[in-house]
């Protein structure tokens, strides 16, 4: 470089082009540089957790990925989407179900890859929904928009089956989420009808009893109900006190989160409640007892012993926290069963425990998916 | 707490005079706490009287987490033994609402075995 007349540099003057060539290069390598030294650094709200690195374990290789494909969203935008099987219930195709959500969480938490796109849901490939699995999504979605920090919207609104879309929009999905385009729904075929999620932080006995009130004027008075708002104050005291218990884990929402919803099926006369964490799990931060409990793990080739430790917390009464006072939690769950036919389901980790109010027995078994966070969900006949 | 007539022991009725929806254990799970209801109202009572009566009829519930802190708490706090607690504090139930005394009895035999312990 010359040194010019007056000690300048004699580059030639740029062109307005070249000006805002350099311009546009210059903030982009900022751009580059920013989104390098984030991808190894925390994504999620500062507001959400102190250790703020989603860690999700990577799906097993033996479960089936859900359909993935690219598609373009409302606004003609290249989106990926995660496609969720069409039976869309835990109780009829738990490992689907199970699967799809482990997959989903990878999906969305892993760390961004260059040019990715961004993700969707494909909400008609759903034929069927249960309340339990309507539940769970409307929890991780809530996580899902918790973490990227702006509302999803819904896609392809026009071609979901129009029971699915009634019970979302009934439970109140697009409330919770605040979604900016959401449709609603036509009067449904069904005959389940559903009520809109409650979810907190907190053990509110008012939001227990307002949920209870719904359900008794859509199924009519139940009989000792007064079991089923102590089961439910057991569940959100799970939540609050042990779901997020494990110091240093992410769990991308508000420690003590949990969801809470009901139904009734008019032409079944069967009535559910059910209650939702994105916790750690049951057995997780349960005590084992003996050497038999401890080795059981080991021994079971391959599979978990979740499902035994739900049972056995549930038949005599266990707790974190192994004071002689605490631990009768599960148990009081129960008893609502006592005075109903039906069944109280627990799935937590990867183990399963089902109490059946007939044979007044509870059968456990472990599942080759987690469901990720823990499901409490009673269903009695009216 | 609703005074009772001379000869008669002060009554609580719980979902009157402290909430018609008891909550979890601790202060730290919510409002209407079994540690709230022990600090603010049966402990305040048992402290001015000898004799209480607690009217459990008309609330949501009981859960079996509330009543423990209630009433097991009170008998750890206090160091009672299990008679002399219900020699102090009396029950009143209609209905389904008695099995929660069988609870609460179950609570207090644990603490006060506990205490003895």
């Amino acid at each position: 470089m010359r040194a010019g007349k007056r000690g300048r540099s004699s580059l030639k003057k740029l062109t307005e082009i070249q000006k805002r060539w350099l311009w546009f290069r210059a903030r982009n390598q900022v751009r580059r540089s920013r989104r390098s030294s984030q991808s190894s650094e925390s994504v999620s709200p500062p507001t959400v957790q102190q250790n703020p690195n989603p860690k999700f374990i990577v799906p097993p290789t033996s479960i089936i990925a859900p359909h993935q494909y690219e598609g373009r969203g409302s606004r003609r935008k290249l989106f990926h989407y995660v496609r969720p099987p069409s039976l869309f219930s835990l109780r009829r195709n738990f490992v689907e179900v199970a699967s799809y959500f482990q997959h989903l969480r990878h999906q969305i938490y892993r760390d961004k890859v260059k040019h990715e796109l961004p993700r969707g849901i494909d909400f008609e490939a759903i034929e069927t929904v249960s309340p339990g699995a309507a539940l769970v999504m409307a929890a991780e979605l809530y996580r899902w928009q918790l973490f990227i920090g702006r509302r999803l919207h819904a896609v392809h609104q026009d071609r979901w089956n129009p029971d699915v879309a009634y019970i979302f929009n009934n439970m109140g999905l697009f409330d919770l989420l605040d979604t900016p385009n959401a449709q609603p729904a036509k009067a449904a075929t069904g005959s389940v009808e559903v009520l809109r999620y409650r979810s907190g932080t907190e053990v509110v006995g008012r939001k227990c009893d307002d949920m209870l009130l719904h359900l008794t004027e859509i199924s009519g008075p139940i009989h000792a109900e007064h079991f089923i708002y102590d089961g439910l104050i057991e569940a959100l005291k799970n939540s609050k006190q042990h779901a997020y218990s494990e110091p240093g884990q992410w769990f991308g929402v508000p420690a003590g989160t949990w969801f809470m919803s009901g139904s009734f099926d008019k032409a079944n006369k069967i009535l559910t409640a059910a209650v939702y964490d994105l916790g750690v799990g049951i057995p997780h931060t349960l005590p084992r007892a003996g050497m038999w409990e401890h080795i059981r793990p080991v021994i079971s080739l391959g599979t978990t012993d979740d499902g035994q430790m739900i049972k056995a917390a549930m038949e005599y009464g266990r707790t974190r926290t192994q004071l002689p006072e605490r631990g009768n939690g599960l148990p009081t769950m129960m008893r609502i069963l006592d005075h109903h036919k039906g069944y109280l389901r627990i799935i937590s980790g990867t183990g399963e425990a089902l109490y059946d109010s007939l044979s007044k027995t509870t059968t456990s078994k472990n599942h080759k998916v987690a469901l990720g966070g823990t499901l409490i969900e009673w269903s009695i006949s009216q | 707490m609703t005074s009772g007539v001379a000869g008669f022991s002060p009554s609580i009725k719980v979902a009157a005079e402290f909430s018609r929806t008891p909550g979890g254990r601790y202060y730290t799970d919510g409002p209407d706490s079994g540690e709230k209801f022990r600090e603010e109202v049966l402990l305040p009572a048992l402290q001015a009287n000898d004799i209480i009566s607690v009217d459990l009829d008309g609330t949501r519930g009981y859960p079996s987490s509330f009543l423990e802190e209630a009433f097991g708490g009170t008998v750890r706090k206090l160091k009672l033994t299990e008679s002399e607690f219900f020699r102090r504090v009396k029950f009143k139930s209609t209905g389904e609402f008695e099995i929660y005394i069988d609870d609460i009895k179950f609570h207090v035999k644990r603490a006060a075995d506990g205490v003895r312990a």
